[in-house]
């Protein structure tokens, strides 16, 4: 790690306590890992593999932003973003000035999102997200009404639950919304993984300790209306093709049932601004 | 007509406010906004505070990890605070490592800890020389209109209150440590710093509590930290107006009952969420 | 070179006295002004430049934008180099906002103006030292100011006893260490910062030993100033 003279550092070297649970007693942590892993199958069987968590969505909550929305999973993913509508771009260093404007994504994830070990995730996740954030919503964004400016789009992952990068990409298309920005339609995302085993389905919006043991991850982010898929990412271990398009059209038909409860937070956001001037 | 007016003379159209003994959101120039506070909500940390201050919003996770403790005080352990200001909780920020103000919040907030004796380092310590607690406190400011040390220092303390350690035991035999997960201790948290800041308008008049605008149009700040004893803990005024020392007795007045609401309020919280 | 002796301070009480210091003025070839001051064994060296052109992004439209850089002696500028000591970014925004607050910097708007303070040597109530080498460097520059300020570092003993100035290992033993920056105009409190608790009590006790102080660090500018233009 570098050193970093602006932060407060403590000392060198720091470990989770898990890890000193587990170096205690090697055959009793080795127990309590396979008897977590027995409950996580179980939990798997009891699982509906299409269903969904509850997602809750709220839009316009921050002051200083000009579009907000924070979007909670059930289960502990929380994911607040805000977005700021057109600024003078500084000139590009490839000219490229006839093109629209230019979206900024950032990702941030709070040193305490998850468990384990702090910021675990270095800074080229982070970069790595917020492209496919950007990838995910530049299609759903008019960008061509606005020449020569710049459109920004910050993400900060407070607690990750799993479906982390898809819930981001929800919340950022209702901030973007939110701000006023025009669109063609709400980019909505969905994750899916697959448990390891030849026969395993995928399961949708997985739990953060899902996504952990999974031997393949996909993010889709679909424009409903539209039909139109925006962003992809998936990896993991291969299959037969035929289990990637079924998981596919497992994200899709997710991401379709989840428009309607962020369109509904946008009507609500809108309402309550339209409040308090008509009062 | 208003709206113009603010816009083309924000000072002027803030004087004829305080000249009547009041603030454009309706306070009076001693009135804090709103507080509220929100413990526990994030459970991948060890302890968590979201706390309000009207629109201000911040939020602290408390993650503990382990590790030797320094060689030159080897019954101590770390509490590392670290003050973020995002670009996403105002368009002042920039994107990349913490600017100016972060760094000198994320400083103000060790100085508390420091000068608070908050908690005992002491307590920290888990086998002399060998092991100790770190507590890595980030605060994160979600939304910025002012006044981001009260809200900081306040989100610190309910979040360090909220912290659940494991309970650890060193092995006699094979000098191992021995982590329980089951079994979870609470901080012994020694102390309550309180902040409380205050804007200085026109170099005379003082208001409490300011927001981003009326920081902007201030010209100066006093940020005074006092404990449950009235003892205070911080006194940070960085540059700014002059004030005399009489003005400076009124803030630290102002800041001791100001502590009250917030012990008070603090109590309430905690109790609502240990069911007995 | 101009230099004061100890002078026993009215108030009594054997510590409430400051180290021998002395400053020096231009004695930089390059920078717009610069200064040296010397507390005791602490001595922090100005530069100023300016007001000079500025650029775009940190332009002030109706005042000058002031930038004040703290070196430490050694490495880089931190946080901290170890938790709980210093505090770079921290102090540079107490001197910022010191100067700011007696520089007429509505006089040049759209100009930048660097203060650059190189620690020379740390041997206790460095925070003050440094105060004084940037009033003495904006006096040496010429710049416009609406009054002058001072720094004095006033430590509390666990006996409750005061000691201004204190050197490194006085700052340890104490309770409580204070720093004010005085203005001289009515000597009022410009900036204060505190490590360590104190009382509301202890804290007037030592704020008015700083504002005794104050005044002889007043004197001692006068007197230097005056030195340095009679050798015209």
């Amino acid at each position: 790690m570098p050193l970093d003279h602006r932060r407060l550092r403590g000392p060198e070297e720091s470990q989770p306590p898990e890890v000193w649970a587990a170096a205690a007693g090697a055959g009793g942590a080795a127990a309590a890992e396979e008897e977590e892993a027995a409950a996580a199958a179980a939990a798997e069987e009891a699982r509906d593999p299409c269903a969904l968590r509850p997602l809750f969505a709220r839009a316009g909550l921050l002051s200083q932003a000009e579009g907000s929305a924070y979007v909670e999973l059930g289960g502990g993913t929380k994911v607040l973003c805000a977005a700021w509508g057109p600024r003078e771009a500084a000139a590009e260093p490839g000219g490229g000035a006839a093109a629209g404007g230019r979206l900024v994504c950032e990702f941030r994830r709070a040193p305490f999102a998850g468990r384990g070990p702090r910021a675990a995730a270095g800074r080229e996740a982070e970069r790595e997200a917020a492209a496919a954030l950007r990838e995910a919503l530049e299609p759903a964004v008019r960008l061509a009404r606005y020449p020569r400016a710049r459109l920004a789009v910050s993400a900060l992952l407070l607690q990750d639950g799993g479906s982390a990068l898809a819930a981001a990409v929800s919340a950022a298309a209702l901030a973007l919304a939110d701000a006023g920005v025009e669109m063609y339609d709400l980019a909505v995302g969905c994750a899916l993984c697959r448990p390891p085993g030849a026969a395993a389905a995928w399961l949708l919006q997985p739990s953060e300790p899902e996504e952990r043991r999974a031997a393949a991850r996909l993010t889709v982010a679909l424009l409903p209306s539209l039909n139109q898929v925006s962003g992809l990412l998936g990896g993991g271990q291969g299959g037969p093709p035929d289990s990637w398009a079924q998981a596919l059209r497992l994200g899709l038909d997710g991401c379709h049932r989840l428009y309607p409860v962020l369109r509904q937070s946008l009507l609500r956001a809108a309402r309550r601004r339209a409040a308090p001037s008509t009062a | 007509m208003a709206t113009a007016f603010k816009t083309v003379e924000p000072l002027e159209y803030y004087r004829r406010f305080l000249k009547e003994n009041c603030r454009p959101d309706g306070r009076e120039l001693g009135e804090f906004r709103a507080t509220t506070v929100n413990i526990g909500s994030i459970t991948t940390a060890d302890g968590s505070a979201l706390v309000k201050l009207g629109n201000t919003t911040v939020i602290c996770g408390v993650k503990a990890e382990l590790a030797a403790p320094p060689v030159d005080s080897p019954n101590k352990g770390y509490i590392v605070p670290n003050v973020e200001l995002p670009s996403l909780c105002s368009t002042r920020f920039r994107p990349g490592p913490p600017g100016e103000e972060a760094q000198a919040a994320s400083q103000f907030i060790a100085d508390v800890i420091e000068n608070s004796q908050i908690i005992e380092k002491e307590d920290l310590c888990i086998a002399n020389g060998k092991l100790a607690w770190v507590l890595y406190c980030d605060i994160i400011c979600l939304d910025y209109d002012g006044n981001i040390l009260d809200a900081s220092t306040f989100a610190l303390l309910t979040a360090l209150k909220n912290v659940q350690l494991p309970a650890v035991t060193v092995n006699e035999e094979t000098g191992l440590s021995e982590v329980n997960l089951k079994q979870k201790n609470p901080l012994i948290i020694r102390k309550h710093p309180v902040a409380t800041s205050f804007a200085i308008f026109d170099d005379t008049l003082l208001i409490v509590d300011p927001t981003a605008e009326e920081e902007d149009l201030a010209t100066g700040t006093v940020t005074i930290v006092t404990d449950e004893e009235g003892r205070l803990c911080s006194v940070h005024k960085p540059g700014g107006s002059p004030l005399t020392g009489a003005k400076l007795q009124d803030c630290i007045t102002r800041a001791v009952t100001r502590h009250k609401e917030v012990k008070k309020l603090i109590d309430k919280v905690i109790k609502s969420i240990q069911p007995k | 070179m101009a230099t004061a002796e100890e002078e026993e301070d009215g108030g009594g009480g054997g510590g409430c006295c400051l180290r021998p210091f002395s400053c020096e003025q231009g004695l930089l070839s390059r920078p717009d002004g610069s200064a040296a001051f010397i507390q005791g064994d602490t001595s922090v060296l100005a530069g100023l430049y300016g007001p000079g052109e500025v650029k775009g992004s940190k332009e002030l439209p109706d005042q000058a934008a002031l930038e004040v850089l703290l070196r430490p002696k050694v490495g880089l500028p931190a946080v901290t180099p170890r938790l709980g000591r210093g505090g770079g970014a921290q102090r540079e925004q107490l001197i910022r906002r010191t100067c700011e607050a007696v520089l007429l910097g509505a006089l040049h708007p759209r100009t930048a103006v660097t203060l650059v303070l190189q620690v020379l040597s740390d041997i206790g109530s460095l925070l003050s030292c440094c105060l004084n080498a940037a009033c003495l460097g904006l006096l040496d520059a010429g710049l416009p100011l609406a009054s002058l300020f001072c720094g004095v570092t006033c430590a509390l003993r666990p006996d409750g006893r005061l000691l201004l100035d204190p050197t490194a290992r006085q700052e340890q033993e104490a309770r409580a260490v204070l720093t004010f920056a005085i203005d001289s105009a009515d000597g009022k409190v410009l900036a204060a910062t505190a490590k360590g608790s104190c009382s509301a009590e202890e804290l007037q006790q030592c704020l008015a030993a700083a504002q005794r102080a104050a005044a002889t660090i007043f004197r001692f500018y006068r007197d230097s100033l005056r030195r340095k233009y009679s050798k015209w």
